[in-house]
């Protein structure tokens, strides 16, 4: 709960689905092909902006509370150190979830609106989502003034409510205002393509969580920026020494975490499908990484000094 | 000054307390060390020196921004937050002094992590070409370690002629009514074609001025750069050559070298020729007959350049990173602009937004040139919808302006091509992006921090 | 301390475990990307700078970004008018993403529109123009066998590019592309042989037909049965092939429109000049209409109007049906040019039953005839109707000197019905008034006698003052020159 409290995390969700539904509304002036270009940024967005409240929340759900104290106090009641990490992890992955959810609606509704060189953008639809998101503020500030309840926490969770009911109705029309059936051309794929991404940022945060046990969030989010850029590459730097059965590469192919496999703008293309068999394994595999990662993380959170 | 010097060691202090330095530094060491190992390239000195150079000073650069970014924000705002910066506040040390001692700490930690990273990518370049053959490793330090300035041929056109073939067209049915902008473009394309095309059986000559530098190339070995296009276009063929026949030397032909291979269409193209083959004057001639079948095409921007050595290449190298430096310098000065008025998270957010936007450089000139972010019907001229125009479109063109200037040189590009950044190119570099890009940013900033209310900035936790 | 010692090498050695299977789930996920085809193959990007090879390489599956950010910088190249850069950069595109149809056809068209046109000369455009459409041929279609963008783009090629005459060297494009044709399989493709080739010289023929054109005798030959007969040495020909091709081979769910819509329009231009003329004076070609192809153009405009209207496209049916009338139009027209009044009458019933606005009532073919006539003279400028008849009658004496009858007493009738439109149209004033239609004749006639019109040799001008009786009148120099030539030919 803490963590939606932040007024950062409630910017970076109002500020990267606005942007992702904008997305679907410009004109690309690219020669033909602006949906998928479309798709492409969008997922871009929903992936860095998951990365950025990953590794700022990690960082500054634990590093903040040791360098604070808070963390001695609640260590000092009946709570363990590992329970402790693991409520953080599992608070984080909250959080993160309810980002996604916010963006992948968001990406639902740009690409839904998106248009080639030869249509216009669908000002309704827009109309409709952004007049949701403004709702969920209104909302939240008339909650804070008359009930005194917290402004930033409760505009979160209105947001995502009303964000989604916001492309529920979007659904139901076509480009020219008319009713179609539900979701006829919403591009459904995006959901497990968001689904896969949503792994991946669970997978980043449990890495930022392990680093901030030891280290300050400054270098923390430096160590995190190594982590994703040479996870990135981790096909291209081990895989092949991995396929070649190179051990050492095997090993740094193995305790690498591989972006690639939850990146999946190329399954987006004409006649292709991402399967649910794929994503079942993916998730086995960021589950094994994620409880890799949090073993080592208390680990090193074990004899932490935390005065 | 006294106060600027604290402030700087302060921050300098507190980067190394948090453990950024051996964390950054360990990390760009190893995979700097690593890199040459897991890159293939062809065992040609030329392929090994780009690759490494290019992929090593690209981690470099992206490890290191990203760092700034955390430090910026990260040192400024969480000072704000924690209260630390009343206590600072409170000494005889101007704000504005604190703003600017912050940036200089980090500039410092850049560069000290630059040397570090430079020295590393030096150390192993020279370990790795080991491997390569001994003539390789010949042409590694004779032609590719080196800085080299370039010549090119001067516009064979001016407004005159241009003002001719507009004169000349307009004469022509159809023409009269044609607009002069319209008139002026299409005589430029014609001038151009006029001194690009080689049809077959036909020879182009280029006469390149070497007169500035003929006293410094005195016998010293000299490259022709040279790409082309061919009509005999083969989507199909992968590595298709054109045959290519060059005659480099003197206008009066009294020294002449004469180059002649298979080339391939498009990619750029380099090969020695002698030392000492231009006249008196300086001038250097290059001749190329085209016994293909189909017509060649030299692009007048850069279709043939002749290459020079003007200096070493751990100077060059230097400069390089020097202008890295002004683009870390103006990172930082954008992070703490940002962390002087908002927390962490949301500066960092916002210094990364504005980095993407203005790493989306060709559609922000797109949207300047047609003045609106909607589309426009060039048949009526009427915007889809042009609401937010007065705005966006304003600020596209500053930011298009910012990043125009801070594009102007890229030394990633340039040492991999063996060419010098020069004195100039670094101190424009500096001049622009460090000087005026992060003066506003300083000013904006220091502003911004100086009203600021810090006990009201204090954090919640 | 022992306890926290124990717990912080279990875990360690869990993070061990977890690792080894890491990797196995690892390589199972990349076997489901191979076989879902979810990732592209990664290969390095050819003739790239390193930064873009390594980028593109490292980077994976989020190489669909660079592609993105190359193809916006492709299009603000392309508005700068840097033809050749655009084509670098959408090379690497094509490598990159090579299932996007999009980057395909702007490559194919940039090449064969924009850069041809910056050579002056013909065989130098056509080598362009030839690049583009052996890129969407041989390479694009490899990828995407199922795009109709891709199949419509490159009949559009043969149509436009060839078949229309827009470009000023289109006349080199066609007589170019017939040669090619006459080279491979002579003036008609033998389907005989072709698909059952029992020589050495029939395989051979199949095999560069596949090889160097990517041409399927069997569906040239099935093409020939639906919409033929084509004459395979036009460009309008090959332009159904592609585009029937391509509606053969489209996904189900896909929009087809725009592949049948070049299936009628090349159709109506094969039969409005689907028919090679060779003029064995000039040893040049010409083009005629193709009226063979009549009853086959009708019959795909009414099965392609009907296979809208199955699809409850009424805008679509409109569409077509407006072009089916240009073409009953055209049709009747030049029934009626050629004289066959028996079939002009027949087309032009069927014209008025399936669209009675395009005629009042009561109108005969005659009355439409002469009305489509007149609208070309209705400003009721004479020097303009003046113009359009003497072009008649040349074209006329043109084609009877070539050889082609029919085609010359079609522009005779026309010549013929313009002048007497046009007497009708003035009422008789006289200032306006034409010469007589035998003096017209006889003035064109002496035009091409004494060597004023340049389209007639000198042979012909004999054929032709052979056919009209008259006296041909050589000059000094063109006596010289037959004299010239007879030596030659006694020497030889």
């Amino acid at each position: 709960m803490e963590l939606v409290r932040q007024p950062f995390f409630l910017v970076l969700m109002t500020v990267s689905a606005a942007f992702i539904a904008f997305l679907g509304s410009i004109y690309y002036f690219a020669l033909g092909e602006d949906v998928k270009l479309v798709k492409d940024s969008g997922l871009a967005v929903v992936f860095l902006s998951g990365l950025f409240g990953a590794v700022f929340s990690a960082s500054s759900s634990v590093a903040r509370e040791i360098q604070s104290g808070t963390a001695l106090a609640v260590m000092s009641k009946p709570i363990g150190r590992i329970p402790f990490l693991l409520g953080k992890y599992l608070g984080l992955t909250g959080a993160l979830s309810l980002l996604t959810l916010v963006n992948a609606v968001a990406l639902l509704v740009s690409t839904k609106i998106a248009f080639d060189a030869y249509g216009e953008p669908d000002l309704r639809a827009l109309g409709i989502f952004f007049g949701a998101m403004a709702a969920a503020f209104l909302v939240g500030a008339a909650m804070n003034y008359f009930l005194d309840r917290p402004f930033v926490g409760n505009t979160v969770f209105t947001l995502a409510i009303l964000a989604t009911l916001a492309f529920c109705v979007i659904a139901f029309f076509d480009d020219q205002g008319g009713v179609q059936s539900f979701g006829a051309d919403v591009d459904w794929r995006l959901i497990p393509a968001c689904v896969l991404l949503l792994f991946a940022l669970w997978t980043l945060a449990a890495l930022a969580l392990a680093c901030t046990t030891r280290l300050d969030m400054v270098a923390t989010l430096a160590i995190c920026s190594g982590f994703f850029l040479v996870g990135i590459m981790s096909d291209y730097l081990f895989g092949t020494g991995d396929a070649q059965g190179d051990r050492i590469a095997s090993a740094a192919y193995a305790v690498t975490p591989n972006w690639q496999v939850f990146w999946m703008a190329d399954a987006l293309e004409k006649d292709k499908t991402i399967p649910w068999i794929y994503v079942a394994r993916a998730l086995e595999y960021a589950a094994g990484y994620i409880v890799m990662t949090l073993a080592l993380a208390v680990a090193l959170f074990q004899d932490r000094e935390l005065k | 000054m006294k106060g600027l010097f604290a402030i700087v060691k302060l921050t300098v202090q507190s980067a190394v307390r948090m453990r950024l330095i051996p964390a950054v530094g360990g990390a760009l060491i190893l995979l700097l060390a690593l890199l040459p190992f897991l890159i293939e390239h062809n065992g040609t000195a030329e392929m090994f020196t780009q690759v490494v150079m290019t992929y090593s000073l690209a981690v470099v650069t992206f490890m290191l921004g990203l760092t700034t970014v955390w430090l910026a924000c990260g040192t400024m705002a969480r000072d704000i937050g924690d209260a630390h910066m009343q206590v600072v506040a409170t000494k005889p040390v101007a704000r504005w002094q604190i703003w600017l001692g912050k940036w200089a700490g980090i500039v410092l930690l850049n560069a000290a992590l630059l040397a570090l990273s430079g020295g590393v990518i030096a150390g192993m370049i020279q370990w790795r070409a080991k491997e390569l053959p001994p003539e390789q490793r010949q042409v590694l330090h004779r032609e590719i370690l080196v800085a080299r300035g370039s010549v090119k041929e001067a516009l064979p056109y001016g407004e005159s002629e241009i003002g001719a073939r507009m004169n000349s067209l307009r004469k022509l049915p159809g023409w009269s009514d044609t607009s002069d902008s319209l008139l002026r473009q299409e005589a430029v394309a014609s001038l151009k074609r006029a001194n690009e095309l080689v049809p077959p059986g036909r020879l182009i000559k280029w006469d390149l001025d070497l007169s500035s530098v003929a006293d410094r190339i005195k016998d010293q070995p000299l490259h022709l750069r040279v790409r082309f296009f061919s009509s005999d276009f083969q989507p199909t063929v992968t590595n298709m050559t054109m045959q290519t026949d060059f005659e480099v030397g003197s206008p009066d032909r009294s020294r002449q070298f004469t180059y002649d291979r298979p080339m391939a269409p498009e990619s750029f193209h380099e090969f020695p020729i002698r030392p000492n083959l231009y006249n008196d004057k300086g001038i250097l001639r290059v001749s190329f007959a085209n016994h293909n079948r189909a017509t060649v095409l030299f692009p007048l921007e850069d279709g043939l350049e002749v290459l020079y050595p003007e200096g070493g290449f751990a100077l060059n190298f230097t400069r390089a990173l020097g202008v890295i430096l002004c683009w870390l310098s103006l990172l930082a000065a954008v992070g703490l602009c940002g962390a002087s008025f908002l927390s962490f998270p949301v500066a960092a957010f916002l210094v990364f937004t504005l980095l993407i936007v203005m790493s989306s450089g060709n559609l922000i000139s797109e949207i300047v040139t047609e003045g609106t972010i909607s589309g426009v019907d060039h048949e009526t001229g009427q915007k889809s919808f042009g609401y937010l125009d007065w705005l966006l479109v304003p600020l596209f063109k500053l930011l298009l302006f910012v990043v125009n200037g801070v594009q102007s040189v890229s030394p990633i590009d340039a040492l991999s091509a063996g060419r010098t950044v020069s004195w100039g190119q670094l101190f424009g570099a500096f001049a622009r992006i460090t000087l005026v890009f992060g003066g506003l940013f300083f000013l904006l900033g220091s502003i911004i921090f100086t009203r600021r209310e810090l006990a009201t900035a204090q954090s919640h936790q | 301390m022992n306890s926290s010692r124990n717990i912080k090498i279990a875990l360690c050695l869990l993070a061990v475990l977890l690792a080894t299977k890491n990797l196995f789930s690892l390589r199972g996920l990349n076997r489901l990307r191979e076989e879902h085809r979810i990732t592209h193959l990664e290969k390095a990007l050819e003739n790239a700078p390193p930064m873009l090879a390594f980028s593109t390489l490292a980077l994976g599956g989020f190489r669909g970004l660079i592609a993105n950010y190359l193809w916006i910088r492709a299009n603000a190249l392309h508005n700068e008018g840097r033809y050749f850069e655009t084509l670098t950069l959408a090379g690497w595109i094509t490598q990159l993403q090579p299932r996007i149809s999009d980057v395909w056809e702007y490559q194919a068209w940039n090449m064969a529109y924009n850069i041809s046109r910056e050579f002056d000369d013909p065989e130098e455009r056509w080598m362009w123009i030839d690049s583009g459409i052996r890129l969407l041929r041989d390479e694009a279609l490899r990828y995407n066998p199922q795009e109709p963008d891709l199949y419509r783009e490159l009949a559009w090629f043969y149509e436009d590019k060839f078949g229309q005459t827009l470009d000023e060297e289109h006349r080199f494009y066609k007589v170019k592309l017939a040669t090619d044709m006459v080279k491979l399989f002579g003036r008609k493709p033998d389907y005989t042989a072709l698909l059952d080739p029992q020589t050495d010289e029939a395989r051979t023929t199949v095999e560069r037909m596949k090889k160097e054109f990517n041409l399927d005798p069997a569906w040239m030959a099935e093409v020939d049965r639906e919409y033929g007969p084509f004459d395979w040495r036009l460009p309008e020909a090959h332009a159904v092939y592609w585009a029937s091709l391509g509606l053969k081979r489209a996904r189900v769910d896909e929009d087809v429109i725009i592949l049948r819509r070049t299936i009628w329009q090349s159709m109506h231009a094969a039969f409005k000049h689907g028919r090679l003329i060779e003029n064995q004076f000039t040893r040049t070609l010409d083009f005629g209409p193709n009226m063979d192809l009549l009853v086959k153009t009708h019959e795909t405009f009414v099965s392609l109007k009907a296979a809208e209207a199955e699809e409850g496209d009424q805008e679509m049916v409109d569409y077509v049906g407006r072009a089916h009338l240009s073409f009953l139009s055209d049709a009747v027209f030049f029934l009626f040019g050629y004289n066959r009044i028996g079939d002009a009458n027949l087309w032009f019933k069927r014209m008025k039953e399936l669209y009675p606005h395009a005629s009042p009532k009561g109108e005969t073919v005659n009355d439409f005839a002469v009305r489509r006539v007149t609208d070309m003279v209705k400003d009721g400028n004479r020097d303009r109707v003046v113009a359009i008849i003497e072009g008649y009658l040349n074209t006329a004496y043109y084609n009877m000197v070539i050889g082609e009858e029919e085609d010359g007493t079609k522009s005779m009738l026309m010549a013929m019905t313009v002048h007497k439109a046009y007497h009708g149209r003035i009422y008789g004033q006289s200032r306006l008034q034409l010469p007589d239609i035998e003096k017209m004749k006889a003035t064109v006639a002496n035009t091409i006698l004494n060597g004023e019109n340049p389209a007639f040799t000198l042979d012909m001008r004999a054929v032709f003052a052979a056919m009209a009786g008259r006296e041909l009148k050589l000059t000094q120099e063109e006596l010289d020159r037959l004299k010239a030539r007879e030596e030659a030919e006694k020497n030889r």
